[in-house]
């Protein structure tokens, strides 16, 4: 881990985290949501600066823990990477995807021009154009997909299909007591 | 894997593994000398009764601090110090792994085998939580042509473990590394799809792939070993009688393993394995019916028994028959009841056995009687073989996995079979001409005696006088050969080269009551069909359509529930116990697998009663 969190003292300072969804299916969001009534007690300590399902931000504020979920697929998810690695100290890649590729990255089987043609011609209407993402307002998509620490230094990796609630959560809390989270044994998952 | 129980050898050698001293036997692996001192080794090609070749590195140790090598491949030494637990070593463990993932499809969420796999377990214990390598996304379709067994490439480490107890246990040599270099995959063959190949369908493969690249299509999805409930027991589809690890949830049975450590080194075959889990869809005879206008209508199982009992007792001839694979206690249950009546008793194989015990009194007689092996897994042994009938590669597969070994140990094998001879890639001569196998073991006979020399049935019987005797010679005489002169050529065969015999017959039980072929069918006939299927029923079949009144018991509706005027539950294969006798004479349990369907705790249980309403 290259930036460790300050443990602080003064209650008004929490800790701050920010979340993103990168190419992912949000499960590991909906999956932490799964800590229930622990998020209130984690809420004394922690502040959610962004969170799609629970603070809907469209920037990437600065915060201590900035956590990515997904797998890197478009031009849009590698800025927002690294708006992520600039804007927080330190960077977790939250579940398979991020971490090891995931399912995401099973359309790195195929070519993207293809893959595009296929979807939005040749199995869409004939008013349907690809959405190639050359001045038409859709972010481009990468030739292949890439797990997050391709683009960005990666400080805490937590795989999993999705985490368990559980997990994200100690290792939110870990980090706000400025530990490195330990994610072996029965933490370590792949599904 | 001959049953030989080693001596308790000196462990004269002395070393140190991770600071602990062990105490090993000279010539030894380091990773034997580890395990059995309680040492923690990772590996992923090694597998009980397989020879180790070093292919994963996951057992990389740390030798005299100073060189690394496979403890599955390296030999102890005195005062060797040996690391394995090390951050250094779970380094380039840790590195291999991320290679392995790189390579392929190693995702656990979406993999059959996962919290079952040997590979995830190791990712895990080396704490791989992300990739340093560019993964290749390669295609690779899954051979998914095989009945029983698909093949996933994708999931494929290529530690080897399938090649080699296909090799080495089973015998057969199917699958096989191919497209060598950068790309090489396990091939069936000739790179032919594995169900198209010379597989024999044991799964042996199946059991022992550390991933999810070979799973039996009947097993995949229905439970993590850690969720079920492992139940040991034996097969007795035939009389080899391999132990099993039965394993089993709440809805059902699972797999069906081999038991490793038992006689056969985990082996079973298609009967075992397969055949026995796929599920039966045939409808569960869950109750006792009687045939009325045309109909069988559900009757309480009391007045079944009744009826029977009255269509036994006024009966002017009965003709019995039985599955040759119950339980002796049932099995003598109703041989008693059937004496009872007056019944003529068919048991299948029955009548082999009978012949077979004639020849071998008689035997006994002129002092021979040790020509009788004391274990079929003496052929595995033998350096000559003699194998009358073939067919034992369908009937006795485990057995002819034996003969394979031997031939792979270099015995010379002539097989006689009147039709084809299924040992066709392993035999040195076959005689497979249409003659009867009563022709080919008499001139065979002649040929020792006189030293005839008629090509090309006499020179074929002088290779098997030369093959059984040079040294340890063994003649397997199989199923199909059902007359007394095949026999005692055979054994005569047999006395002439100073061999052994194995005698395999069609029975599963060889507890068999007496009984022979029926020739002439009575007015009513009482079918004991268990759960017999296909092939196994053609018999009962033939006699039922011959009889006036036919009483079935069955497990499973069938051609022959079919045929019945009166039908009575029985037990499947799962939900039978009891003992049954092996090849080797050797008294066998069975255990209760699944809790009885059918309305009836016992197979004997109707058949009792039948007997206390007659009486």
């Amino acid at each position: 881990m290259s930036a460790e969190t300050e443990p602080t003292n003064d209650e008004s300072e929490k800790t701050t985290v920010t979340t993103v969804c990168l190419g992912g299916c949000a499960g590991c969001h909906m999956e932490f949501l799964n800590v229930d009534h622990g998020l209130v007690d984690l809420l004394e300590d922690v502040e959610i600066r962004a969170s799609h399902m629970i603070v809907d931000e469209k920037t990437v504020p600065e915060a201590d823990i900035g956590i990515a979920e997904g797998f890197v697929i478009n031009e849009e998810n590698v800025e927002v990477a690294r708006e992520l690695r600039e804007n927080c100290d330190t960077v977790v890649a939250w579940g398979d995807c991020a971490a090891l590729r995931g399912i995401m990255s099973l359309r790195n089987h195929d070519d993207r021009d293809e893959t595009l043609e296929d979807i939005y011609v040749d199995n869409a209407d004939a008013e349907s154009e690809v959405p190639d993402g050359d001045g038409d307002g859709i972010p481009k998509l990468l030739q292949d997909g890439q797990p997050l620490d391709a683009f960005v230094d990666v400080d805490v990796y937590i795989p999993g299909c999705p985490p368990d609630a559980e997990i994200l959560r100690y290792g939110i809390e870990a980090l706000a007591n400025g530990e490195r989270p330990e994610i072996v044994d029965d933490k370590l998952q792949y599904d | 894997m001959s049953e030989a129980t080693q001596a308790t050898t000196e462990r004269t050698v002395t070393l140190e593994i991770d600071g602990q001293e062990v105490r090993a036997e000279e010539g030894e692996t380091i990773l034997d000398a580890a395990r059995r001192a309680g040492i923690d080794v990772p590996s992923l090609c090694e597998f009980e009764n397989l020879p180790n070749v070093g292919a994963c590195r996951m057992c990389l140790v740390e030798i005299d601090g100073d060189r690394l090598e496979t403890a599955c491949t390296t030999p102890v030494e005195d005062g060797m110090e040996v690391a394995v637990d090390t951050e250094q070593l779970w380094d380039h463990r840790r590195t291999i792994l991320e290679l392995m993932f790189s390579e392929e499809n190693h995702y656990c969420m979406y993999c059959e085998m996962e919290g079952n796999c040997e590979l995830q377990d190791l990712f895990l214990e080396a704490g791989l939580d992300s990739v340093r390598f560019p993964l290749e996304y390669e295609d690779h379709d899954p051979d998914t042509s095989h009945e029983y067994i698909t093949l996933d490439y994708d999931r494929c480490i290529n530690c080897g473990r399938c090649i080699r107890v296909c090799d080495e246990i089973v015998g057969n040599q199917t699958l096989n590394f191919g497209n060598r270099g950068r790309d090489t995959t396990i091939v069936a063959d000739t790179d032919v799809p594995l169900g198209e190949s010379s597989c024999v369908s044991c799964g042996a493969c199946v059991q022992t792939c550390p991933t999810g690249s070979l799973y039996s299509n009947l097993s995949a999805y229905h439970g993590r070993d850690s969720d079920c409930e492992v139940v040991e027991s034996v097969c007795n589809e035939c009389s080899i009688g391999c132990d099993l690890e039965v394993y089993r949830t709440d809805r059902g049975l699972v797999k069906i393993d081999g038991t490793t450590d038992g006689p056969d080194g985990g082996q079973l075959c298609e009967k075992g394995r397969f055949e026995r889990l796929e599920r039966d869809d045939r409808p569960v005879v869950g109750t006792a019916t009687i045939r009325r206008e045309g109909e069988l209508e559900t009757v309480p199982i009391d007045e079944a028994i009744e009826h029977v009992a009255d269509l036994l007792d006024d009966a002017q001839s009965v003709t019995a028959a039985a599955s040759n694979r119950l339980p002796t206690e049932t099995l003598d249950a109703f041989a008693d009841a059937m004496d009872d009546v007056n019944a003529d008793l068919e048991i299948d194989g029955a009548d082999r056995a009978g012949l077979e015990s004639a020849v071998r009194e008689e035997l006994a007689v002129h002092d021979e009687e040790n020509l009788v092996a004391d274990s079929v897994a003496c052929i595995e042994d033998a350096d000559g073989l003699v194998v009358y009938d073939t067919t034992i590669v369908e009937t006795h597969p485990v057995a002819a996995s034996y003969v394979r070994r031997a031939v792979k140990e270099g015995a010379d094998l002539l097989t006689v079979d009147p039709f084809e001879d299924q040992f066709e890639r392993f035999s040195s001569d076959s005689l497979t001409m249409g003659s009867s196998l009563f022709k080919v073991s008499e001139i065979a006979a002649e040929a020792v005696n006189d030293e005839e020399r008629e090509a090309p049935i006499a020179s074929a019987a002088e290779k098997a006088v030369d093959f059984l005797g040079e040294g340890n010679g063994v003649v397997v005489i199989g199923p199909e050969v059902d007359n007394q002169d095949t026999l005692v050529n055979a054994y005569g065969l047999a006395a002439v080269t100073d061999s052994q015999v194995v005698g395999l017959n069609e029975a599963a039980n060889q507890a068999l009551p007496d009984a022979d072929r029926v020739d002439e069918v009575g007015e009513v006939a009482y079918l004991f069909a268990s759960d017999d299927r296909t092939d196994d029923l053609d018999r009962m079949v033939g006699i039922a359509r011959r009889a006036d009144t036919v009483i079935v018991q069955a497990a499973r509706e069938s051609a022959l529930t079919k045929l019945a005027d009166v039908v009575l539950p029985a037990l499947d294969w799962a939900e039978r116990e009891g003992t049954f006798v092996d090849a080797d004479g050797r008294e066998r349990g069975i255990t209760r697998v699944l809790e009885p369907r059918a309305p009836i705790e016992s197979d004997r249980e109707p058949i009792e009663r039948i007997l206390e309403v007659i009486a």
